[in-house]
């Protein structure tokens, strides 16, 4: 059966052209994309057509980064409960941080992993392996086995390697494998607390965090990826420091990535100003000129992807004091809405943000895809960019409501989501 | 008395100097209510207070406890060494448990900053900030102002120097705020390691060492050294510390020869403060604690007095 995706703008990232039409498949794959438009126009009788009222067509998002606490936290979102917040964000693979209970640091809790994400289906559920045994940073994890058994790369999660030439080996032995290595940075030795240490924590007595645990961490890893030589991700940096040392390891050759949240991308030090829990993210949104450097760094192709880093959190974990409130954000549902916020704001270019979303993780993890084209999997997300919506326990799917924007109203939100040609998602009224 | 009313007393952060010198003012008079054999007024009958205390302290409970006393509110006293976590119960949990209790105000004092705006948003009561982490201690601040008014007339231009661990001390946090609003000069001084970034916009002026900081100064306010921070990667040690950044006599001739010496307490003698110095003629530290039931009973008054019935 085919089945055609009427009455959208679809916008291809790689060809970067945006034009009125339709877009047809069968058995999953892509088979014909046309001009037509606006509007919907006659179609043959054995086509299932779907009315995209005019909404934004691109591809499918694929997250580098996000916790779906399963195995060990089910209390604050399980694979299944990931997964359905992940289509309804507009993606259709997802990598799960592997620091759950117990750790994925074997090929057993990785296939657990990867059969709960095929057991739900809506999204590919890709688990990132450990480096070491239980994240402890002393013996290496068994990297060749989890490889064997799936998953997408290797992160030792929000965990710190203390040991740099531990860390060496780890990447070293990694490349055997071909398999990403993703990491985020901070030194643990300069941390007192998990807000940005800034003029806010200064007058609102927070325990901080300085710009020099994420440049000292980032300085290190960059070294060791052009020791090693071989491809290196760094995770959701925050400040303008850590962008300028990639930009000028970029520069120099050096095979080093990274990614940025959507909402450091927003949000500045002054989200933890009024000691909200639910702003409590690692790490912390630093300052407004941070937060300009990341734009910056994203528009010039320094930061290459746009990642959710969603990490649900349950009530216990977060009607506490803002030094004991657990950290995170419930963020898959919310980062179209923020791209959309910034390209309306005219801070983000719209194109650039889809490449983030959608083409680099897939280029980092060696999917196919990420474009709109014949032959290419049928994966794809329908954008809506205007109707209102409020963020609220009753909004997001996702079991974790603590997202720093409750309450807060946004325009537009992913309409539906279709994975390998079968909607996994699709809000009421779109269907 | 004045009629001004206020919602909480979280911080000084935004305070203006009109209602700084409304709770000074009425301090005042709740001041010779003290000075009375009979020191009791019958202002807040049927008022009840919770002194919640989630940290250790003796001196601003009692000092909370007895202005609420003098003023014939009834006091439910809730101490805890832990917070709610240790316990298993969340913050917002605790502060529902309270509220069953009915009260009209809450003084809290808490481990960790911003927990008294937590509980100011999820319940009805007026919250009153008795120190939260290393955030504020507005009513610390306040008996501060009280005093330095009271010796010398005026906050306006009056030189202030607070002196020792800057960053992890509420009380000068608050001070910063309070005295800059109210127009005086605030000089800090104190190892680098307990300095926080960016006190340059907060008006005052930073320096590295004691000597110039407290030289022509008209009040010098010497902070307490925590015990665990001693010895540990802030400052070498404690004999050091007491040479470098303690105030002794040959030090404290750098300052005005009227100027009078503060300690929020409790004091570490022989550390930041010489015993010569704590109880030499310039020093008003016990002062300080008979105007903080003075300055705290003003401020139970502003925050309850409206809801006594027939007032």
């Amino acid at each position: 059966m085919r089945t055609r995706l009427a009455n959208c703008e679809i916008l291809d990232p790689g060809k970067g052209k945006r034009f009125w039409g339709y877009v047809e498949w069968e058995d999953g794959v892509i088979t014909a994309v046309k001009r037509a438009g606006p509007g919907m126009v006659e179609a043959p009788k054995d086509i299932e057509v779907i009315d995209g009222h005019g909404h934004l067509l691109v591809p499918s998002f694929v997250d580098l980064y996000a916790d779906f606490c399963e195995p060990g936290n089910e209390q604050r979102e399980n694979v299944a409960t990931g997964s359905t917040a992940a289509a309804a964000g507009g993606y259709t693979t997802v990598c799960v941080r592997p620091d759950t209970s117990p750790v994925i640091d074997g090929a057993d809790t990785a296939r657990f992993v990867i059969q709960q994400g095929a057991a739900c289906g809506r999204v590919e559920v890709r688990p990132l392996g450990a480096l070491s045994k239980s994240l402890a940073g002393e013996t290496m994890a068994e990297i060749g086995e989890m490889a064997d058994a799936g998953v997408a790369g290797l992160s030792e999660g929000d965990h710190h390697v203390a040991k740099a030439g531990f860390l060496r080996r780890c990447m070293e032995y990694g490349a055997n494998f071909h398999l990403p290595i993703l990491l985020t940075s901070e030194e643990p030795s300069l941390v007192a607390g998990m807000a940005h240490e800034g003029y806010v924590a200064t007058i609102r007595g927070l325990k901080a965090s300085p710009v020099a645990a994420e440049e000292t961490a980032v300085a290190r890893h960059v070294a060791l990826c052009e020791l090693v030589g071989t491809p290196v991700h760094l995770l959701k940096l925050s400040s303008a420091a850590a962008v300028r040392i990639v930009r000028d390891a970029k520069n120099r050759g050096v095979p080093v990535t990274a990614s940025v949240t959507a909402h450091h991308l927003l949000l500045n030090e002054e989200s933890a100003a009024d000691w909200d829990p639910n702003a409590k993210v690692w790490p912390p949104c630093r300052s407004e000129e941070d937060r300009k450097a990341l734009l910056a760094g994203l528009a010039d192709g320094t930061i290459d992807a746009i990642v959710s880093d969603h990490a649900p959190r349950a009530i216990e974990d977060k009607e506490l004091e803002f030094d004991l409130a657990v950290p995170g954000a419930s963020t898959l549902e919310t980062v179209w809405p923020i791209v959309n916020r910034l390209v309306a704001a005219e801070e983000v270019d719209l194109r650039t943000a889809i490449q983030a979303l959608a083409v680099f993780p897939r280029r980092l993890l060696g999917l196919p895809g990420g474009t709109i084209s014949a032959g290419a999997p049928a994966d794809l997300a329908l954008l809506d960019r205007a109707a209102p919506w409020t963020v609220g326990p009753s909004t997001l799917l996702s079991r974790g409501k603590n997202s720093p924007f409750l309450g807060q109203a946004f325009a537009g939100r992913a309409e539906m989501t279709v994975r390998g040609g079968r909607v996994t998602f699709a809000r009421s009224g779109v269907r | 008395m004045s009629s001004a009313r206020m919602n909480h007393l979280l911080g000084l952060e935004g305070v203006s100097r009109e209602q700084i010198q409304t709770i000074l003012d009425l301090g005042r008079e709740f001041k010779a209510v003290g000075q009375r054999r009979i020191k009791k007024v019958p202002t807040l009958r049927g008022i009840t207070v919770v002194l919640m205390f989630i940290e250790p302290s003796t001196r601003t409970r009692i000092s909370f406890e007895v202005a609420a006393k003098r003023l014939s509110a009834e006091t439910l006293a809730f101490t805890a060494s832990s917070s709610s976590l240790s316990k298993g119960e969340t913050l917002l949990d605790t502060a529902q448990n309270l509220m069953a209790m009915r009260p009209d105000v809450i003084v809290l004092r808490h481990a960790y900053s911003g927990a008294p705006h937590f509980l100011a948003k999820n319940v009805h009561a007026a919250v009153v900030n008795a120190g939260d982490g290393q955030h504020e201690h507005p009513t610390q601040s306040l008996l501060d102002m009280f005093t330095m008014q009271e010796k010398k007339g005026s906050l306006d231009g009056l030189e202030v120097a607070i002196v020792g661990d800057i960053r992890h001390s509420r009380v000068a946090l608050s001070n910063m705020f309070g005295l800059t609003t109210m127009g005086a000069k605030v000089r800090v001084a104190g190892p680098r390691t307990m300095l926080p970034p960016y006190l340059d916009r907060l008006g005052v002026r930073v320096f590295d060492r004691i000597e110039p900081a407290i030289e022509g100064a008209d009040v010098v306010m010497m902070l307490r050294i925590q015990k665990e921070r001693m010895g540990k990667d802030l400052f070498p040690s404690d004999r050091e510390y007491a040479r470098v950044f303690g105030l002794d006599e040959t030090k404290l001739r750098l300052a005005k020869p009227d100027a009078v010496v503060m300690h929020p307490g409790p004091m570490n003698r022989g550390v930041e403060i010489t015993p010569e110095v704590a109880d030499g003629s310039r020093s008003v530290i016990l002062e300080q604690v008979e105007n903080g039931v003075a300055v705290r009973m003003a401020v139970l008054y502003l925050l309850s007095a409206h809801l006594v019935e027939g007032a």
